[in-house]
């Protein structure tokens, strides 16, 4: 019987649709695991098995590559957090506000990192923040045996990372790989379809947008798809260079085609349709290649020629004859966008034919440099808030647990710590904390009869332990497995682990489990307070941070080194649109008006940098550096403050600069098409400036919603 | 080679070392089986490479006792 045969017929047997496949099969992967570390952490004699156990719920998830991910940088994470502690204890151990105050100071650190980073690495940052208060706390409460208790408490960790991720890789693996080659292929046809059917003005408009949005999504769930299978699939690692340049690629290719689509519309919007038929016509044979797109890597590559052609086609002289003079720059600029957006299309499309060989022919070598990828947007002063904010509440928890002398003051700490960071980034992080009280009211109420009635009377037996842990772990890895109430299932499964996992030696005091239990309250009900009142994280106040970054990207636009800047500037636009667009508590309005913002500063930049590249690449046109600087200059200030006047300013500028290009003497063919090129690009920065200042809510959007 | 060594006075089994290599050998191993379109001839790669890891730091761990 082959496989497929044989998991037809256990579907059968079972009666599962396949996602409840998956939730059952994580569900017992999830239970063999945590048994697993447990029994070899006692073998081992660590003296808590409970932490290997809560590590392997900590980084379960149903997808192997998730796993694989988490467990690395969840093992780097303890050990640098393992070192610190050890360095604070020797330092400050004999005094206890030091030893606090370094301590919080520590934790903001790795949360400022892990809402600066948010992909992986800001997990490590989580990790290597709440280590220092797993082993510090204790050490520092009996220094006598620091060494050892952090020693154990490590062993512990990399040890339930073990289990988890040898577990979760060999037995009945959920692959993400899959998901990322589907991901792969239905970006190039929907993309392919979309410039088609755009092009040949047969999709309604409504469409388009919806498939825009889509799209941009798509850069986002790819990458961090790709950073999680990277650990998974090592037919996947040794392309991971190609996979990171394929996504610049296609941001490239997007952002270009949004420029002629806004060039387009706009030719529409004066009642003109004239400019609109000549491009499309011209791009016929482009849209009879991208309507037929293919459905893999292998076929990619039979494609290829054929769109090379196509795209050679365009760059035909152009019979300019039956346009207007007043419209002519505009047809210009038409037609040369239609021919970036080809040569972008063609390294986009050969990056994807790479992908079906282990290591890429001569004929498919990558076009754009090896560092070409996606660099997440990472915003400084909402770093510095998230670190202030994990600070404050862990100096807040721990005040009052030295002023009340509570015996359970490093529990409640460590939770509040727990609760700052891993909500860091979180666009919800008050409706997140909330979910996690329920969580814990679940575990919190069910560990009791648990541990004071059900533990005793199984006496020693390992095997008795597990299974009279099943009715309870059940339930709570099965809401963890379904996205929309993860938030719930997670710490209830995780706070079980660890109120109820037996010690060695074993305890059983109600008192004990009391406070545990109220540890675990007050330290989320401080991380909820600094989130939602003492230092806001949602609503307005994030909208407006992140209209805040998006408006410093133009400014970056204009004066940072070209070098990769293209790459650097699409995407942390795409990603703080992204950021946008989940922002909740602000209206639907308000989020409209954001996105626009960040589209149009898209088609901006994209001009600036065509411009800026133009200029630098030809030596003919440097007399012009004085002007296009100042230009800049007064974008900038725009972009800084949109008022009328600063706008005024900026096109005043840049219609002298206009001006003066057009007035330059140049004789060399390659220079007069460099002068082209630099006008058509200026050309379409002053559309854009001019669309802008028609929507006056788009550029001072942040104003708008700050007042 | 010694079973344990001393590192700042704290003595560590040389079974970790092992194990740190042989997870880098495996790692740099399924990488080549993978430029070179190995896994095809596998019926399951991640088992293989755990398998492969066994082999290793077993192997290592019996140069030690």
């Amino acid at each position: 019987m082959s496989g497929t045969d044989l998991r037809h017929f256990g579907r059968q047997l079972f009666g599962l649709t396949p996602p409840q496949r998956i939730t059952v099969l994580f569900v017992f992967r999830t239970i063999v695991s945590a048994a697993l570390a447990m029994w070899l952490s006692m073998r081992f004699g660590l003296d808590r098995p409970s932490t290997s156990m809560i590590t392997v719920i900590i980084v379960a998830q149903p997808q192997s590559g998730l796993v694989l991910a988490k467990s690395v940088y969840r093992a780097l994470g303890t050990l640098i957090g393992c070192g610190v502690t050890l360095l604070f204890v020797s330092l400050f151990a004999q005094y206890r506000e030091l030893f606090i105050g370094s301590v919080a100071l520590w934790v903001g650190i790795c949360a400022a990192g892990s809402a600066y980073f948010r992909d992986f690495k800001a997990y490590g940052f989580i990790l290597s923040g709440y280590t220092a208060l797993i082993i510090g706390f204790p050490a520092a409460l009996h220094t006598g045996v620091t060494f050892d208790t952090a020693l154990s408490r490590v062993s512990e960790v990399l040890l339930g990372i073990l289990c988890a991720g040898v577990v979760a890789d060999t037995v009945f693996p959920h692959r993400l790989a899959p998901a990322l080659v589907e991901l792969v292929r239905t970006r190039y046809r929907d993309f392919a379809m979309l410039i088609a059917g755009t092009l040949s003005s047969r999709d309604e408009p409504g469409e388009s947008a919806r498939r825009h949005a889509r799209l941009a999504g798509d850069i986002m769930r790819f990458e961090s798809l790709r950073a999680s299978v990277y650990f998974e699939d090592p037919e996947v690692r040794i392309r991971n260079p190609r996979l990171q340049q394929l996504n610049v690629a296609f941001m490239a290719a997007l952002t270009s085609f949004h420029a002629l689509e806004r060039l387009l519309a706009r030719q529409r919007a004066k009642g003109g349709d004239l400019i609109d038929r000549i491009v499309c016509t011209r791009a016929k044979s482009l849209i009879d290649v991208l309507a037929d797109p293919p459905g893999s890597a292998a076929e990619a590559r039979t494609t290829l020629p054929r769109l090379e052609s196509a795209v050679a086609a365009l760059s035909m002289p152009v019979d300019a004859s039956g346009i207007p003079p007043e419209q002519a720059p505009e047809f210009h600029s038409g037609i040369d966008l239609l021919r970036q957006l080809g040569d972008e299309l063609i390294t986009y499309t050969r990056l994807y034919a790479s992908l079906a060989h282990a290591v890429p022919p001569a004929a498919l070598r990558p076009a754009l440099p090896d560092s070409s990828r996606f660099t997440p947007h990472g915003d400084l002063p909402t770093a510095i808030a998230a670190g202030a904010r994990a600070a404050l509440a862990l100096v807040l928890v721990c005040t009052f647990w030295i002023a009340t002398d509570w015996s359970a003051g490093s529990g409640a700490a460590l939770i509040a710590c727990i609760v700052c960071c891993f909500f860091a980034a979180s666009p919800t992080p008050v409706l997140a904390t909330r979910q996690m009280m329920l969580g814990a009211v679940f575990s919190t109420l069910l560990s009791w009869p648990y541990a004071l009635i059900l533990q005793p009377a199984v006496g020693d037996s390992f095997t008795m332990l597990i299974v009279s842990m099943l009715p309870i772990m059940i339930p709570a890895l099965w809401l963890a497995a379904q996205p929309a109430t993860a938030g719930v299932g997670l710490p209830a499964a995780l706070f079980f682990a660890s109120l109820a996992a037996p010690q060695t030696p074993m305890i059983q005091d109600p008192a004990s489990l009391l406070n545990q239990g109220l540890s675990l309250f007050l330290g989320m009900a401080a991380g909820g307070i600094v989130f939602s009142t003492l230092i806001p994280a949602e609503g307005a106040v994030r909208l407006d941070r992140l209209l805040n970054a998006l408006r410093k990207q133009l400014s970056e636009v204009c004066t940072r080194p070209l070098d990769g800047l293209r790459a650097r500037f699409e995407s942390h636009c795409r990603d703080l649109q992204m950021q946008i667009s989940i922002t909740t508590k602000i209206s639907e309005a308000a989020i409209t008006d954001a996105q626009n913002y960040g589209l149009s500063l898209l088609e901006i930049g994209h001009a600036i940098i065509d411009a800026r590249r133009t200029l630098a690449t030809h030596a003919d046109l440097a007399p012009l550096h004085g002007a296009m600087s100042a230009t800049l200059d007064a974008v900038v200030r725009v972009a800084e403050q949109a008022s009328a006047l600063r706008r005024r300013r900026a096109l005043k500028r840049l219609d002298d600069l206009i001006a003066d290009v057009g007035a330059m003497h140049l004789h060399a063919p390659a220079a007069l098409a460099a002068r082209q090129r630099l006008l058509h690009a200026l050309y379409r920065l002053r559309a854009g400036l001019l669309d802008a200042a028609d929507h006056p809510e788009s550029l001072s959007a942040g104003a708008a919603h700050a007042a | 080679m010694p079973r344990e060594f001393a590192l700042s006075g704290i003595l560590f089994p040389s079974l970790i070392v092992v194990f740190v290599i042989a997870a880098a050998v495996t790692w740099i191993i399924d990488g080549l089986m993978a430029r070179a379109n190995l896994h095809r001839y596998v019926w399951h790669p991640p088992l293989f490479r755990l398998a492969l890891f066994a082999c290793l730091f077993g192997a290592g761990g019996l140069l030690l006792y």
